[in-house]
């Protein structure tokens, strides 16, 4: 990357710092969910009946689907960041592609759970729980698509031959937020579908 | 093994344990977050610097959660 302010940044502090730089704001987006989990657990308290009845609108072997999808496209993003650090550009765009497709089989069976919910009637302003319910999921499904669109570019660069074993730091960081994503959705799926 | 804990999660939902529910599921959910943290997100063998980074959010998300519940529980006048 050009520096140019003249002074060269050593490429393993430069490494290190854009990492600590991505830890600091997936801290931000753990504080971003972290507002609507405590919504969540308030209005839960105050309402349990309501959270318990209407939960089990919810399809729980879809959101099952879901967590099976997000978490395999994890460990293809791990193996993917690995290669790159290994240097086998190949290897990490095929992985790269898989981490993508799943992304979008998650908004595929997401698509498929809402239309079900529109189709029952059932909006955003149904209720306090359906309000919670289509703002996390909603909210986490934009970041699914920011992941997408991220882990897109780093393909069409790793194509393009521009990383390799030197160089693989925003692959790396990449890699990072889509794990933030699956680690978030490890959190919501429990909390909306499975417990009563 | 994080499959493994998802289908557990899964199961237990279906019967009803009262209180546990809520226990167990949440448990298994930290111990699958652990796990992609440590291994996925490589911060097992990361620096001091980067665990801090990665600890003080879930400091911060503690106070949040707790404290904006102990609000609304300990209020007086109905809301």
């Amino acid at each position: 990357m050009d520096h140019s302010h003249g002074h060269q940044m050593d490429p393993g502090e430069a490494y290190s710092t854009s990492k600590l730089g991505m830890w600091l704001f997936l801290g931000t987006e753990i504080m971003l969910f972290g507002g609507l989990f405590a919504a969540y657990a308030i209005f839960r308290s105050k309402y349990p009946e309501m959270f318990l009845e209407q939960h089990r609108e919810l399809n729980r072997e879809m959101g099952a689907i879901n967590t099976c999808i997000l978490i395999f496209s994890s460990m293809t993003m791990a193996i993917g960041v690995t290669a790159i650090q290994r240097g086998k550009q190949k290897l990490t765009s095929i992985m790269l592609l898989i981490t993508i497709l799943c992304g979008f089989a998650f908004a595929g069976v997401k698509y498929v759970e809402y239309g079900a919910k529109f189709s029952h009637h059932i909006y955003p302003d149904t209720s306090i729980f359906f309000s919670l319910y289509f703002m996390l999921t909603g909210l986490h499904m934009l970041h699914v698509f920011i992941g997408i669109a991220i882990l897109s570019t780093m393909l069409v660069l790793t194509m393009k031959g521009k990383f390799n074993q030197k160089y693989s730091t925003p692959v790396e960081l990449g890699g990072l937020y889509w794990h933030l994503v699956d680690l978030i959705w490890i959190y919501l799926f429990p909390l909306l579908y499975l417990i009563g | 093994m994080l499959m493994i804990l998802t289908a557990i999660t899964v199961s237990v939902s279906y019967v009803d344990v009262g209180i546990f529910n809520i226990i167990v599921a949440m448990s298994v959910a930290s111990v699958k977050a652990t796990l992609v943290a440590l291994f996925f997100m490589h911060l097992k063998f990361e620096d001091r610097i980067t665990w801090a980074f990665a600890i003080f959010p879930l400091v911060l998300l503690f106070l949040l959660i707790g404290m904006t519940i102990l609000d609304t529980f300990t209020r007086i006048f109905p809301v």
